[in-house]
């Protein structure tokens, strides 16, 4: 209940600041406008029958992961690095709350208006110009196994990134593991191209490692879907609970580490 | 004339001091550099791998294959870095409004635009210059590039960097109107960058004038790397042309903004 009291707090903080909101919000819609405008011109200049997926999967592909990346959950590693940084954490660890999960729900909070906005204007431009992809299970089964997708990778999301944050316990430039882990989501995860269109050996390693696994929801619409959705479940959670372990074993260690420090 | 060419050498020398000692207080702290340095060329190399996926899945589009993907990504990674290295401060202008520490710049005697400009560097941009001067040669390896080629790809990088620098200069000028846009400034910087990613033969039509006429992100990049083919001096000149057209729109709109500029009236020391 207390995690849940922090989000609200800071969703009503973060939608006070309404212009921040709009030109974030506004980038992202810009993103993924100029890449549906590159999609539709280079399937209407090659042969559509060449391409693995048409193209309505592949752009609803590509704004599925632009939605899922309007939370920006690689941001919560540097927040945690600044905490590190600056000495904050000593405070936050001697109060009645896990220190990750409060991190978890503060920074889901801040984030929730950008991801409505996000949702809402890109589903409806996914609509209005480009139509409705016909899934390859029932909608309604679907859409539950999307939200179960989405949520799976939010939580392997969250986990990585926190792992990542804490490495700045160990080193004193952390910045540059962000980057690759960021940068391994972005390709692995199909952000300009979507992982129907992978050679098949990356396809596979986009397949069964965590950083492709976080984003998994955006192969919704594949035809390959009704037969692998319980295969891309199953890595999610596989690697939910080994780096879980890790990430628990780590904070572990952080909090002795910074006991040595004396904060 | 001989007083203004004295101006002019006096702004450079002043302009060239402050790069040097902000590159030497950067590179201190050596390991730190080295690693951000590698780090960005892996990050960087994201966007050259997705965009060599996406060239083999969809074959040449309008002349644009692998080859014409790595010389774009080497341009822009190059301009980019070598305009955020020695000219950082022309995007951090927003940040020094909020931070209430644009008024130091204010008094100097020296050209304002070239103080703003050359006020930080980014260490980590270091890693794009080092992956544009890895892939730009590739690039014109690939294409059995001539003098008058490689000639070509020089001017462009110039050209691309001023561009850079004076939009960025102007997307951050907008703080001296509109009071926190750190974030809108970043938006309107991201309108440059993302195009200038995408390979130029998927821009046609009314995209293509937008990201050349209003957003300068083709000149950038795209093309160079079309022009450099057909080594068409007409484009050469162009380009230049807006180049020049860039720096005049900073530095007047830099000009109106700082008429418009209230002092924070911060009190604090500097040491």
């Amino acid at each position: 209940m207390k995690y849940l009291i922090i989000l609200k707090t800071y969703f009503n903080n973060s939608t006070i600041n309404r212009s921040s909101l709009v030109a974030e919000a506004f980038i992202i819609f810009f993103r993924a406008f100029v890449l549906l405008n590159v999609y539709r011109y280079s399937y209407s200049y090659v042969n559509d029958s060449t391409i693995s997926i048409d193209f309505v999967t592949a752009i609803w592909s590509i704004f599925i992961y632009f939605i899922i990346l309007a939370l920006r959950v690689g941001h919560i590693a540097k927040e945690i690095t600044e905490d590190i940084r600056n000495g904050q954490i000593e405070t936050y660890i001697n109060k009645p709350y896990n220190y990750l999960l409060f991190k978890v729900f503060q920074y889901s909070g801040k984030r929730l208006p950008i991801l409505a906005i996000t949702t809402i204007s890109l589903i409806t431009t996914l609509i209005l110009f480009v139509g409705v992809p016909s899934a390859a299970l029932n909608p309604v089964t679907s859409f539950i196994l999307f939200i179960i997708l989405i949520f799976l990778g939010y939580v392997l999301a969250f986990i990585i990134f926190l792992i990542v944050g804490l490495s700045a316990f160990w080193f004193v430039e952390s910045e540059p593991i962000y980057w690759i882990v960021d940068k391994a989501i972005l390709v692995l995860g199909g952000a300009y191209v979507p992982i129907a269109l992978f050679p098949s050996t990356l396809r596979q390693i986009a397949e069964y490692s965590p950083f492709g696994a976080s984003m998994f929801a955006n192969q919704v619409f594949y035809d390959s879907f009704s037969s692998s959705f319980l295969n891309l479940i199953l890595i999610q959670i596989s690697w939910i609970i080994f780096l879980g372990i890790i990430l628990i074993f780590i904070y572990k260690k952080s909090l002795r580490k910074l006991s040595i420090h004396g904060g | 004339m001989t007083n203004m060419f004295a101006q002019i050498k006096n702004e450079i020398v002043s302009a060239i001091t402050m790069i040097k000692t902000n590159i030497s207080a950067s590179t201190a702290l050596r390991s730190s550099f080295l690693l951000q340095m590698l780090g960005m060329v892996i990050n960087n190399g994201a966007f050259l791998i997705s965009w060599i996926i996406f060239s083999q899945a969809f074959g040449e589009i309008n002349g644009w294959g692998t080859n014409e993907i790595i010389g774009l990504q080497g341009l822009i990674s190059f301009v980019y870095g070598i305009s955020n290295v020695f000219a950082y401060g022309s995007l951090q202008l927003s940040q020094k409004v909020h931070r209430g520490v644009l008024d130091n710049y204010l008094l100097s005697p020296k050209s304002i635009y070239l103080r703003i400009i050359f006020s930080e560097l980014k260490l980590s941009s270091f890693g794009d210059v080092l992956e544009g001067m890895i892939l730009i040669p590739f690039f014109l390896f690939k294409i059995h590039a001539s003098i008058e080629q490689i000639v070509f790809i020089i001017f462009f990088l110039i050209i691309g960097i001023v561009i850079f620098i004076n939009f960025g200069l102007f997307a951050s000028s907008i703080s001296l109107f509109i009071p926190n846009t750190e974030n809108l400034t970043k938006s309107i910087i991201e309108t440059l960058i993302l195009p200038a990613l995408l390979p130029g033969g998927v821009f046609q039509g009314f995209l293509r004038f937008i990201f050349l006429i209003v957003i300068p992100a083709l000149f950038i990049s795209s093309i160079p790397i079309e022009t450099v083919k057909t080594t068409d001096w007409k484009m050469l000149g162009i380009s230049l042309i807006f180049a020049l057209i860039w720096i005049f729109i900073s530095n007047a709109f830099l000009k109106l903004g700082l008429k418009r500029y209230e002092s924070t009236n911060l009190v604090g020391a500097r040491v």
